[in-house]
């Protein structure tokens, strides 16, 4: 009896290891960028009249930068909770509008001009802003994802929470749900706009 | 028991094969155990199971050849230098001709050909004298060595598809061709194609060997309606000494209706199924030597 | 004027036919992806040993997802500058986490995993050295075989090779 002690206890403890497991999900990866300064870019906005934006023009501020694009349809789920939160709260929503121009809206045959793509890009998501609801205080395109790859971001609706010194403090892959809104998001703006 | 006899021999491969199924079996879970502990999440692939795997693996292999010669309780060099001789000269004259000769021969794989030419060539040896000696052949003697045979045709499976596979990533417009190792790929037509629960994007691909007329090939690239991603169906075409296969990539935008297309060629990637069959074969003929179920029945 | 008499339109449409029909007897090289060979033979290589993120069970170098191709093409920017193998995998790491690396950096957090097969091994070897000796020690039977035992052992002898 006493032989199959040994591998026993090595089985149980795979078992539980292998529960835990499965309560996770495979598709969130930890950011490293958590607890380090929020990568500076200068990209052009929504507006065609206003200069580029970038994290810098936010410091001394608490924000949020919400990764969203018009062909992202989690995005089209999660949007009503950021117009409602826009509401009710006075923190401030970036977007970054990320790959707007893929490359089957490419005319055949040929590819875009990088102005012509903004140009559409702009009309596209104005359409969709308005169609859907605005609750940024404005929006940047990355329309080629480099900036995208500097935060890590790899999925589509991705939101970061960034504090007053421009460090990001929290970062939500997938959609955000009004659970963890309230229960982590929240708090969270509250100690760091105390600080 | 000596230090050197047929059983130390085996213990010795026993102790190696369970460190390797203990290295899998780590490498597979510890991804898991990081997370589950919040240490974070992190990535065990390919190049750990290379690493760790192939150098336990390397001396099970080349423990097989003086261990399935070597005398029971106590072995001595005297015979077994004679029955190793002519494997050890197969194997170093096969793996220098390997490196020496092939163009992207390298060191790993003139080792893999040397280690199955050793394999084989002494169970080759080992089958000849039997037959020349009276008396019955157990099935076991059989057994061992048709699984001894299987190992060799894995180990120089996964050898030679390591070291001379070829991978070709082009854009092909309609007529354009890609030629690998005497094969030909040649685009024939693109359509549309309507599947039960998709809409794919099928590639008619004809192949001809040394310009004979092989086989056709049709890669598809579908969109299934109930997801966003589209999957890629490849088209392969399995053979005894090598597998082609073929893979729709996205179209090219261009004055040319062009694809991208990668061809792959992959020689004697099928034995790795082989020999693991006739390692099954192997195993189940030395069950079936009936010596054992006796002695285990006497036992009882 | 040649191309408005009859035999001047036949003549064209002969020569219009044979354009047509030259192009599939002249079946082209097909084109590979256009750039330098040896930034892509080292891309080839650093990428089988990185994770793509969208399509977890592939690698950066076999995946076809858009954000794979993104990442490529960084690595290839990255290649064109010089930067080193361990510096492209720094470089997506900072950005991506360990996930990335198909091959875990050797940190204490991974001593286990790298150094726990050759422990195990070593242990196993020692053991193994051990469990000989001991039987070494032991003395084989000194009295002398039985006629039965005898006759059993010519039998077994007889029968071939023990296996």
């Amino acid at each position: 009896m006493k032989r199959f002690l040994i591998p026993l206890v090595l089985f149980l403890g795979l078992v539980i290891f292998l529960a835990v497991g499965l309560s996770r999900d495979p598709h969130e990866i930890p950011s490293p960028l958590v607890g380090k300064p929020a990568p500076g870019f200068a990209l052009n906005t929504l507006d065609a009249q206003a200069p580029l934006f970038g994290p810098q023009d936010m410091k001394g501020r608490v924000w949020i930068l919400n990764v969203w694009a018009t062909w992202c349809t989690a995005c089209r789920q999660e949007h009503p909770l950021w117009v409602a939160f826009s509401k009710e709260n006075a923190l401030p929503i970036v977007g970054l509008n990320y790959k707007e121009i893929q490359p089957q809206d490419e005319p055949a045959g040929r590819k875009y001009a990088s102005d012509e793509k903004l140009k559409l890009a702009r009309e596209r998501s104005a359409l969709w802003l308005q169609r859907y609801g605005d609750p940024y205080l404005l929006s940047v395109l990355d329309l080629d994802g480099r900036v995208g790859i500097d935060y890590g971001v790899y999925g589509v609706p991705e939101t970061y929470l960034i504090d007053k010194n421009g460090v990001i403090q929290y970062k939500k892959i997938g959609a955000m749900t009004p659970e963890l809104l309230q229960s982590t998001l929240l708090p969270l703006v509250r100690k760091l706009n105390a600080l | 028991m000596g230090l050197v006899s047929r059983e130390s021999m085996l213990l010795t491969n026993s102790v190696l094969l369970v460190v390797a199924t203990g290295a899998v079996l780590l490498g597979t879970l510890y991804p898991l155990i990081v997370d589950a502990l919040n240490l974070g999440k992190l990535s065990v692939g390919a190049p750990y199971f290379n690493a760790v795997f192939v150098p336990l693996m390397v001396p099970v292999v080349f423990l097989m050849v003086p261990g399935s010669v070597a005398h029971w309780r106590e072995a001595r060099w005297q015979d077994m230098r004679q029955e190793l001789r002519w494997p050890a000269v197969a194997a170093v004259l096969a793996g220098a001709g390997v490196w020496g000769m092939t163009e992207r021969g390298t060191v790993l794989t003139a080792m893999g050909v040397a280690l199955a030419v050793w394999v084989v060539a002494s169970l080759f040896l080992q089958v000849i004298a039997r037959l020349r000696k009276p008396g019955k052949i157990p099935l076991s003697f059989w057994g061992m060595h048709l699984a001894h045979l299987g190992v060799a045709v894995v180990v120089l499976g996964i050898t030679l598809v390591k070291g001379y596979e070829v991978e070709r990533d082009v854009r092909m417009g309609l007529n354009d061709q890609v030629r690998i190792e005497g094969y030909a790929f040649e685009l024939i037509g693109i359509s549309q194609v309507d599947g039960p629960n998709y809409k794919a994007l099928r590639a008619e691909v004809r192949v001809t060997h040394n310009d004979q007329p092989s086989d056709t090939l049709y890669p598809e690239k579908r969109k299934y309606f109930s997801s966003a991603m589209p999957m890629t169906e490849a088209a392969i075409d399995s053979g005894l000494f090598r597998d082609l296969y073929v893979s729709l990539g996205e179209p090219i935008q261009g004055p040319v209706p062009q694809w991208s297309v990668r061809v792959f060629y992959k020689p004697f990637v099928s034995w790795l199924w082989y020999g693991a069959i006739l390692m099954v074969l192997g195993g189940l003929l030395a069950i079936s030597d009936r010596r054992y179920r006796k002695a285990s029945s006497k036992m009882a | 004027m040649i191309i408005t008499t009859r035999w001047g339109k036949s003549l064209g449409l002969a020569l219009l036919g044979l354009l047509i029909g030259w192009a599939p007897l002249q079946a082209k090289e097909a084109v590979p992806a256009p750039g330098d060979p040896v930034i892509e033979k080292r891309l080839a290589l650093i990428s089988e040993e990185l994770r793509c993120l969208v399509c977890q069970n592939e690698s950066l170098a076999s995946s076809r997802a858009e954000l794979a191709n993104d990442l490529r093409e960084e690595v290839r920017k990255l290649l064109r500058e010089d930067q080193s193998d361990a510096q492209i995998k720094a470089y997506l790491v900072m950005r991506y986490g360990d996930f990335v690396l198909y091959r875990p950096e050797v940190k204490p957090l991974t001593w286990v995993l790298w150094f726990g097969p050759f422990a195990l091994l070593l242990l196993g070897l020692l053991g193994l050295m051990a469990y000989i000796r001991e039987r070494q020690s032991v003395k084989p039977a000194q009295a002398p075989l039985s006629e039965e035992d005898r006759r059993k052992v010519e039998r077994i002898l007889k029968m071939g090779d023990a296996p």
